[in-house]
């Protein structure tokens, strides 16, 4: 479970660089207005995850977003709540899971440590489960961090997928704050990486290198650029040959610069990162230079 | 009720006659000149207090408690640059890491973090995970970091991680090595950690999990050798140091008590207390020739029979139980595992008394305010724990010269 939660998160991190690149990232940018001050309430049903709260894992909870706080109550009552002033930062996760399977596996293993015999009934599970496998929940995952009073808390929620775009527009009425739908702009990253896979390019990496927080083993690579003004763009690395925006690996924002004389195949430079690990410097394409962060 | 225009001077001199002649209305109204004056008083000194501390100094305590291991050393070195170092750090609620970072009185010094996480590789061996996180402390060294602090095996499956800080004084570089238990019954070598010590390492934390064992570190300042010694003052002659690692066998997440007590007899001290829940491990460090012997006392949660027998309660152990032993000349061990049990050493010749107190709350800017009572009464951050969905901070006060 634990193990299924963190690979949710390490993903969501990706994800979240990736949006964080294109400037979509989570960041709170100021918008005011007179919704802001609306006093409707409404409760949302969601599943405790990780955080601050003294909230057993899993744990359901009722969260109700007013004008001014973010209440939370759990099955033993009230916790606290959050003024909706000092939350800086809301990221979010959109995913798909086999919760069906997950609950039939958690249940047998329950069931074998009542008692070990009860695994005599497995092969029959078996095929329940293998037929069950396709059927798949959509969960949203809410990340909250906020700052009040000396402190720096972050909470995690499990919402429903279709509760979503609902509760951030909520938070956003509430906090005068835009926090971003990633559902909506991981889809249109998706279609620009599509559109412009045509204009892949091939890396071939010839050490193990460090991409941001990403170890990049040597082999070929696939690079999709995204230009968004003329001397800036992000780099987008996919393993061996194909551009699958599942297998997304490592996201860079890179400096373009003008290169002369122009080169047909791409041309990696490297730098040391100081851990015994090197980093790629720029990547030059054809007539172009992409300098990497440092 | 008198209703009387303010600007009308008859209207006023009509209320003043009214009360001089009233002699009752007038005893009245001297109490609650009296009490008013009197409750001036009290509250005059708080309120000052109250703004001078709200508006001209930053509160001493500044709390995080976090998921995401990058937004927490984010968050840390934000604190950092407005002044705070870490002092106390430890898992808490559900999968999170919290830190308490305290205000550095010296505005000159600044601090910066960086973690270092356990590696876990999809196929994890005890000597991978070693050689990989031997790697990034060396390089994090390199940079002048040094080891802060370490999150022990939490069980709920939050990354290792090792907190590594960089201070604005001399630039100074460090080098680590880990060991590893080795064999079927996970022994810690002695050769090599006879080796270590007279390479000039010394004993610097513990990490890792349940699966690859607990990993040992040591540090050295770069260029140190043996005899030098790595720290100057900490610790005795690192070529006659030796270390013991003794095991509960019956109960293996247990403290071994009769072992800590036979070799503090024969003059070993207790370094840590470090492992997982599935196994402890003591470790003790002695010198040759034996030095002085220190006492030890352990507080631990006993057995107590319900009136009717028919199960057994378990007693806990209270911030005047640490008192009780710190004013014999006790202190607690920052020990990396969660106490109960907390072990208590005496130094020889130690005339020094130690005070305690527990704060926790569930809500962590009512924790930073009971901090910051609590260190106005001279207490100082000791430990921090998680206890039972709650952060709880065991606070010291001293009487005693030694910090």
């Amino acid at each position: 479970m634990a193990h299924n939660r963190d690979a949710i998160f390490r993903r969501s991190g990706l994800i979240l660089a990736v949006l964080l690149t294109q400037g979509f990232g989570a960041m709170a940018i100021p918008q005011g207005g007179s919704e802001s001050n609306s006093s409707q309430q409404r409760h949302w049903k969601a599943v405790y995850q990780a955080g601050v709260a003294p909230f057993g894992p899993d744990s359901r909870m009722t969260v109700t977003i007013s004008s001014d706080s973010m209440v939370f109550e759990g099955k033993k009552g009230r916790w606290s709540s959050i003024p909706v002033q000092s939350i800086t930062v809301v990221s979010s996760n959109l995913t798909s899971e086999h919760t069906a399977t997950r609950n039939q596996v958690a249940a047998w293993g329950a069931l074998a440590q009542f008692s070990p015999y009860t695994l005599l009934f497995l092969p029959f599970g078996a095929p329940v489960m293998a037929a069950t496998y396709p059927v798949k929940s959509k969960y949203a995952y809410i990340s909250i961090l906020w700052s009040e009073q000396n402190t720096d808390q972050e909470m995690r929620l499990r919402l429903d997928r279709k509760d979503y775009s609902a509760f951030l527009e909520e938070l956003q009425k509430a906090t005068g704050k835009e926090w971003k739908n990633l559902e909506t702009e991981w889809g249109k990253l998706q279609q620009a990486i599509v559109a412009n896979a045509s204009h892949k390019i091939a890396l071939q990496l010839d050490r193990k290198i460090r991409m941001g927080s990403v170890e990049l083993k040597p082999g070929l690579y696939q690079l999709v650029l995204l230009t968004r003004e003329i001397d800036h763009g992000e780099a987008y690395l996919f393993p061996k040959n194909e551009v699958n925006i599942e297998h997304l690996v490592a996201t860079a924002l890179v400096d373009i610069v003008p290169a002369s004389p122009a080169i047909q195949a791409a041309e990696v430079r490297y730098a040391e990162n100081g851990n015994g690990l090197s980093r790629i410097s720029e990547i030059q394409i054809a007539d172009q230079v992409l300098r990497f962060p440092q | 009720m008198i209703c009387a225009d303010p600007n009308d001077p008859h209207a006023t001199h009509g209320k003043q006659n009214r009360f001089t002649t009233d002699s009752a209305a007038g005893r009245y109204l001297k109490r609650i000149v009296v009490l008013l004056a009197s409750t001036l008083i009290i509250l005059c000194p708080r309120n000052a207090y109250t703004q001078e501390h709200s508006t001209d100094q930053p509160a001493r305590y500044h709390l995080i408690q976090v998921v995401d291991p990058h937004t927490f050393v984010e968050k840390i070195n934000e604190a950092a640059d407005q002044g705070y170092r870490v002092i106390a750090m430890s898992h808490g609620g559900v999968q999170s890491l919290s830190a308490i970072m305290e205000r550095v009185e010296n505005t000159s010094e600044s601090y910066n973090y960086l973690s270092v996480p356990v590696p876990v590789p999809k196929f994890a061996t005890s000597g991978k995970v070693k050689t990989e996180f031997e790697e990034k402390l060396n390089a994090a060294g390199a940079k002048g970091y040094q080891l802060r602090m370490t999150f022990g095996a939490s069980g709920e499956g939050i990354l290792d991680l090792a907190i590594m800080e960089s201070n604005s004084g001399p630039h100074q570089l460090y080098e680590y090595a880990l060991v590893t238990p080795r064999g079927l019954f996970g022994y810690y070598s002695n050769d090599q950690l006879a080796r270590l010590i007279a390479a000039g390492y010394r004993w610097a934390g513990t990490a890792g999990g349940p699966q690859q064992g607990p990993l040992i570190i040591f540090e050295k300042l770069r260029g140190a050798s043996g005899s030098q010694g790595s720290s100057p003052g900490k610790g005795p002659d690192a070529a006659h140091q030796r270390f013991n690692f003794p095991e509960n066998n019956i109960i293996r997440s247990h403290l071994p008590e009769k072992e800590l007590r036979k070799l503090a007899a024969e003059g070993a001290r207790v370094v840590d207390f470090f492992g997982s829940p599935k196994q402890m491990i003591l470790a003790m460090e002695s010198t040759i020739p034996p030095s002085a012997p220190c006492e030890y006392v352990v507080l631990k949660n006993k057995n107590l029979a319900s009136p009717l027998a028919l199960k057994a309660k378990m007693s806990e152990v209270e911030a005047d139980d640490l008192t009780r032993a710190g004013r014999q000349g006790f202190r607690m061990l920052r020990l990396s595992a969660t106490g109960p049990p907390f072990v208590m050493e005496k130094l020889p010749g130690s005339a020094t008394h130690y005070e305690y107190q527990f704060v926790s709350s569930s809500l962590l800017p009512k924790l930073a305010e009971q901090l910051n009572d609590a260190s106005l009464a001279g207490f100082h951050v000791a430990k921090m724990e998680s206890f039972s969905d709650n952060l709880l901070v065991i606070m010291e006060r001293t009487d005693g010269s030694q910090p």
